[in-house]
């Protein structure tokens, strides 16, 4: 068979099963096509709102206790319904003295008719029932009577053995066995006679009932309820206490009527209303023949399935009978059957052997692919952003889709080549990735300069250290960083000791003792530091700066410099993992050597400075203590309450 | 992003930015981690700016050249900032 014709088939074959699956679902719902109203079901299947219907119908059936106004919902309302109606003329028949009213007439009259209202359907349930109850009794007859039968041949078949000649007591047996046989005979033929009449009856109420408006009906009786609701409250009675009885048993009795209006028959009227919209209309067979009906539906479903299950095969076995290119024999066998998701996500896989993927929460998760419709994918199937890996062919074709993502990063770090972009020697090495974060939230922060140049002074070392434990060294002049660093740490102590904000007190502590803790300059802190100085202390400033330039002309050639708590270790820490990263690389060269070298001599010169220049500092600056002090008096009192507002 | 700016990472992290420069096309950031008392910790670090699918990334700097090249950046910044801004 040729491949177009082999897919027409194929596809005719679909259509078929499509349109049998949702003749299955109509019948199921219990409605079938309405020839009159064909036109109805063709412009829906036209528009497209056809199956959306269908299911707004099945979920409507779903969700309520809709079944074609259920019988036995019907019966159980009318036993309801008729105690209700008792209790109200139970009240009314207890009061003489309601009876010898000329009023009441008017209110007995309404009664009888709300109170026959469903005669006539419960006459049709009560013959309905009779029926069910004469089709068991004439079963049973009929079972005895066979049985009796049964009996009458077992001594006929004995006369025959013992020659035509039966015992005396061979004959009373089988008298009263002739007797039995004639009576359940009788009862059989009377029963079927009555049987046959209820039958026969029920036709005619059932035919009568089919034109039964129950809603009509309803609002009939919902008329004569109000009637009367509102006469007994003029109703002369015994007593209030009797009245007020009668109200309530009357509200009683339309309540039930607007719970069964709700639940069971607006449900079903808005169900009929739906499929009529649709050209539909209810079936009109019995349950049971429906029930076959669609057992043969689903019979034919299954043959159809498998006819194209076989279409598909000859399909499959065309394609692979196709010569391969000799030169490029391909690696990659016939995709599998693919059943479900997992399956599809393994073949994925399979044809992307180089693609680390994941499959995980019914998601298939690719690492290190730019664009995912670059992915190679089994027959049939196609990559787009709304259904990820799909085979989707139309709307109305079942199809399956396999969520698909790319993973922002592969969490390892694995080296990724680096495309030749550059011509530096550098970039010919794989470049590092680090960890990726998602940034959920962003806000502003305000930062005062001292904040800010401390934060930034300590993150240039961090990145010194950093870069000495990834191997930056080589590539790094160090040296020159270095001095900028420096530089930055000497001028933020100048200035921070031109404020007072230095502790000098604990100078020697702090280069002693090693376990002197040091003052802690948290963000608090030092924000209550920046916006002092910002907001109140700028005069202070002013003229702290003019005292010292007045004092000290050539302040800028005297290098103050104190680290920074995080000073030292970080230099310590960046000399110690400079020496270990040159060792590891056995990076021995002279040139390193002079690099090392510069760093060391930096870093010492640093600590020595910083040392001495504590003492120095202390000597040169006596006079600005007393303003120091006043100032460091007011910026704690100011922490203070900045902590305090925090 | 800017510099002078909190983010918070999806492990529900905080890290103050800093300081921001351009190099080789991308923006780069110095940072700090904030405790849970929104103060900075000792943990440093540089992020890449990484914009996807209309969703914000930072990417830890961990490549020493590129490393080496943002400390001079950074340098730079850090000593034009203090010399112009504080007394």
């Amino acid at each position: 068979m040729m491949d177009e014709e082999l897919k027409k088939n194929i596809d005719e074959k679909n259509e078929e099963i499509l349109k049998k699956v949702r003749n299955i679902k109509i019948l199921s719902l219990g409605f079938t096509k309405d020839d009159p109203n064909r036109e109805k079901y063709i412009e829906a299947e036209k528009n497209g709102t056809f199956d959306a219907v269908l299911d707004d119908l099945e979920t409507l059936k779903n969700e309520t206790t809709y079944d074609h106004v259920n019988v036995e919902e019907l019966l159980s309302f009318i036993n309801k319904y008729n105690e209700l109606i008792n209790n109200v003329q139970n009240v009314t028949l207890q009061d003489a003295y309601f009876n010898r009213r000329i009023g009441s007439v008017e209110f007995k009259a309404s009664f009888d008719n709300v109170k026959a209202s469903f005669s006539f359907v419960e006459g049709y349930l009560v013959t309905k029932r009779e029926v069910a109850d004469s089709e068991l009794l004439l079963q049973r007859y009929d079972s005895l009577r066979k049985k009796a039968k049964h009996k009458m041949s077992l001594i006929n078949l004995g006369r025959k053995d013992n020659g035509d000649v039966l015992s005396e007591l061979d004959l009373d047996y089988r008298d009263a066995a002739e007797k039995e046989l004639e009576e359940v005979e009788k009862l059989y033929k009377n029963e079927k006679i009555a049987y046959e009449e209820r039958v026969k009856r029920l036709e005619i109420l059932k035919e009568s009932l089919s034109n039964l408006d129950v809603n009509e009906l309803c609002n009939e009786m919902f008329g004569e309820l109000n009637k009367l609701s509102a006469s007994y409250r003029t109703l002369e009675m015994a007593s209030p206490e009797l009245r007020d009885e009668l109200g309530a048993a009357i509200d009683a009795t339309r309540d039930a009527l607007v719970g069964f209006r709700t639940n069971i028959i607006m449900p079903s009227k808005k169900v009929e209303d739906l499929a009529k919209s649709i050209g539909l209309k209810k079936v009109s067979v019995s349950k049971k023949e429906l029930e076959q009906t669609i057992e043969a539906k689903q019979k034919e479903l299954e043959e159809l399935k498998n006819e194209l299950h076989k279409l598909e095969e000859q399909k499959l076995e065309s394609k692979i009978e196709e010569p391969i290119q000799p030169t490029e024999p391909t690696s990659e066998p016939e995709n599998k059957e693919i059943k479900n998701l997992y399956d599809l996500a393994n073949e994925v896989q399979r044809l992307n052997p180089d693609i680390k993927m994941s499959f995980e929460n019914g998601t298939l998760t690719v690492e290190n692919v730019d664009d995912l419709s670059t992915l190679k994918l089994p027959a049939g199937f196609n990559y787009n952003e709304n259904l990820g890996i799909n085979n989707k062919v139309d709307d109305l074709t079942p199809y399956m889709s396999l969520p698909t993502s790319k993973k922002v990063r592969a969490l390892d770090t694995e080296p990724t080549p680096v495309k030749e972009e550059s011509n530096t020697e550098e970039l010919d090495e794989p470049k590092k990735e680090g960890k990726r974060y998602k940034v959920k939230k962003t806000r502003k922060a305000i930062l005062a300069p001292y904040v800010y140049s401390t934060l930034a002074y300590g993150c240039l070392g961090a990145i010194c250290a950093m870069g000495a434990s990834v191997g930056m060294a080589p590539v790094l002049p160090v040296a020159l960083v270095g001095a900028g660093i420096g530089a930055i740490g000497q001028k933020i102590y100048n200035s921070m000791a031109a404020s007072g904000l230095v502790d000098k007190e604990h100078a020697k502590e702090r280069e002693t003792d090693e376990t002197f803790q040091e003052k802690t300059w948290t963000m608090a802190s030092l924000s209550g530091i920046a916006s002092a100085v910002k907001k109140k202390s700028k005069e202070l400033f002013d003229i702290l700066r003019g005292n010292r330039k007045k004092e000290e002309p050539k302040k800028e050639e005297v290098p103050v410099l104190e680290p920074h708590k995080e000073e030292p270790a970080l230099e310590e820490n960046f000399d110690k993992r400079l020496d270990e990263n040159l060792e590891e690389e056995k990076v021995n060269t002279a040139e390193d050597e002079v690099v090392k070298q510069q760093v060391a001599s930096v870093v010492d010169e640093t600590l020595s400075n910083s040392q001495s220049q504590v003492s120095e500092e202390n000597n040169k600056n006596q006079e600005f203590e007393d303003y120091a002090d006043q100032l460091r008096a007011w910026l704690e009192m100011n922490q203070e309450e900045t902590k305090g507002g925090r | 992003m800017s510099a002078n700016s909190v983010i918070t990472l999806d492990n529900d992290r905080n890290c103050l930015l800093l300081e921001k420069v351009e190099f080789e096309n991308e923006n780069y950031f110095m940072s700090v981690y904030l405790n849970e008392d929104e103060e900075p910790t000792d943990e440093y670090i540089v992020f890449k700016e990484v914009l996807e699918d209309n969703e914000k990334y930072v990417e830890e700097v961990v490549d020493a050249r590129i490393l080496s090249n943002l400390l001079e950046l950074f340098t730079t910044k850090t000593k034009e900032f203090v010399e112009n801004n504080l007394p």
